[in-house]
C-alpha cells in the first residue's frame, strides 16, 4: 500500500546578518516516513530553494501533505456551485480520508 | 473515449502568461492561463475518466492519487504565487472547457480581486504549539495531599479511587491551561500579522508529532511582518517548558484566499 504520510516540521533558523529585511527561510526537513514504492525524499527532504525573482522575500516553502490537506480541502479556499464539476462532498472525502488513515495506520513507522 | 476538463489551480493577477509555459502540472502536463478582464485562472489539462465527478469520488480515496494532485496543485501555486498575487483554488477545481472558466472568472471578477488585493505582497505562515505533558513541572501539592489524606484511614479502594479522581482533576486542570495558553499564543501572534486564522488540531496519525497539538494557527504575513513574527514566535515557543512550537512557511496565501472571507 502506498499511503504515505509524511511528518515535515519547519523551523526558524535564526540566523543574522545575511540578509537585511528577510529571516533566512524555514528550513524543511523530512522528519519521518513510510515505505512506498515511491521515494518521497527528493519532494520532501533537504532545503527547497526557489530563486526569488519575483521579490525580495524568501522563497516558498514547500509544505507537509498534512497541512497541505488541512488546507486544500478545508475551508478558506474557493469553491463555487456553479462550476461544471464541483466537489460538493468535501465532508465526505475529509471521513473518507480519515477511514482511510485508520486503516494504514498499522502500516505506519515513524522513523525519528 | 476520454475527453479532457481543466483542472483550475488559482486565480491570479498580472502573471505573464509566457512565464506558465515554464511550469508543468498534473501529471507533467503544461499549464496555462485562462484570461478575462485583468484575472486570470491557472488551468492545465486533465482527464475526465480520472478527474469527473465519478473518478473523482473514486480516487479520492486513494491516498498516494491524492498526494500526487496535492503536490502538484502546490507546485503551480508556489509558482504562480513567487511571480505574482495567487488565490490558490480549493483541490479539484475541474472544469469542462475555458468558456465556462472566462464565466466563472466573469462571476469571481469582483470578489476575486478583493482576495487578490487582500494576499498581494504576503505569504502564509504557520505556527503550531504542542503539549508535552510529561515535560510540565510537577504539580503543586493537590493531588499528593488527595492520596495522603485517604490513605490515612480509609483504606486502599479508596484511597485508589481518589487517586484516580485526583489524576483526573489534573488532567482536566492541564487542558484547560493548555486551552489558556494557546489562546494567549495565538493573540499575540495574530497581533503582529495582517489577518490569522485557527485550524483544527490535526490528527496525531496524519502528521505524527508527539503530545497534544493545543494550537493549529496561521497567519498572513506582510514581509515587512516576517521577521518580528518568527522571532516573537521563537521567543513565546520558550515561554513554557512543556510547550513546544513549530513554525512553518512562507506558503502560498491559501487560508486566506477565501472569496468571500471579509
Amino acid at each position: 500500500m502506498a499511503a504515505v504520510l509524511l511528518l515535515v516540521a519547519g523551523r526558524v533558523m535564526n540566523e543574522t546578518g545575511t540578509r537585511s529585511t528577510t529571516p533566512a527561510p524555514d528550513e524543511v526537513w523530512l522528519a519521518g516516513s513510510l515505505g512506498s514504492e515511491r521515494s518521497h525524499d527528493t519532494r520532501y527532504g533537504g532545503l527547497v530553494s526557489r530563486p526569488t525573482e519575483a521579490s525580495t522575500s524568501a522563497p516558498l516553502q514547500r509544505m507537509a501533505l498534512v497541512d497541505l490537506l488541512d488546507r486544500l480541502l478545508g475551508a478558506g479556499v474557493v469553491i463555487s456551485g456553479d462550476l461544471v464539476i464541483s466537489l460538493s462532498g468535501v465532508e465526505l472525502v475529509q471521513i473518507r480520508l480519515h477511514a482511510l488513515i485508520a486503516s494504514v495506520r498499522a502500516e505506519m513507522i515513524v522513523y525519528e | 473515449m476520454s475527453t479532457t476538463g481543466l483542472y483550475a489551480y488559482a486565480i491570479t493577477r498580472g502573471l505573464d502568461s509566457a512565464a506558465v509555459a515554464e511550469q508543468s502540472g498534473i501529471g507533467g502536463r503544461p499549464v496555462r492561463l485562462v484570461e478575462r478582464e485583468g484575472l486570470a485562472v491557472v488551468v492545465s489539462e486533465v482527464d475526465l475518466e480520472e478527474f469527473g465527478e465519478d473518478g473523482l469520488r473514486r480516487n479520492l480515496e486513494d491516498l498516494a492519487w491524492l498526494e500526487m494532485v496535492a503536490l502538484a496543485h502546490d507546485d503551480v501555486a508556489r509558482f504562480s504565487a513567487a511571480r505574482a498575487p495567487t488565490a490558490p483554488l480549493r483541490l479539484a477545481t475541474v472544469f469542462l472547457g475555458e468558456d465556462s472558466v472566462r464565466a466563472q472568472l466573469a462571476e469571481w471578477h469582483e470578489q476575486a480581486e478583493l482576495a487578490l488585493d487582500r494576499i498581494q505582497g504576503r505569504t502564509e505562515w504557520s505556527v503550531k504549539a504542542y503539549s508535552d505533558p510529561s515535560a510540565r513541572p510537577a504539580p503543586a501539592a493537590s493531588g499528593g495531599d488527595a492520596t495522603s489524606g485517604a490513605a490515612a484511614g480509609e483504606g486502599a479502594g479508596k484511597a485508589y479511587l481518589m487517586q484516580r479522581r485526583a489524576a483526573t482533576q489534573r488532567r482536566e486542570h492541564t487542558a484547560e491551561e493548555d486551552a489558556r495558553i494557546a489562546e494567549a499564543l495565538h493573540a499575540e501572534l495574530a497581533g503582529l500579522a495582517t489577518m490569522s486564522q485557527r485550524l483544527g488540531p490535526q490528527d496525531p496519525r496524519l502528521s505524527g508529532y508527539t503530545g497534544v497539538m493545543i494550537l493549529n494557527g496561521t497567519y498572513l504575513l506582510d514581509d515587512a511582518q516576517v521577521e518580528l513574527f518568527t522571532r516573537t514566535a521563537i521567543e513565546l515557543g520558550e515561554r513554557h517548558v512543556h510547550i513546544r512550537l513549530e513554525v512553518g512557511g512562507p506558503w502560498p496565501p491559501y487560508s486566506f484566499s477565501s472569496l468571500d472571507a471579509s
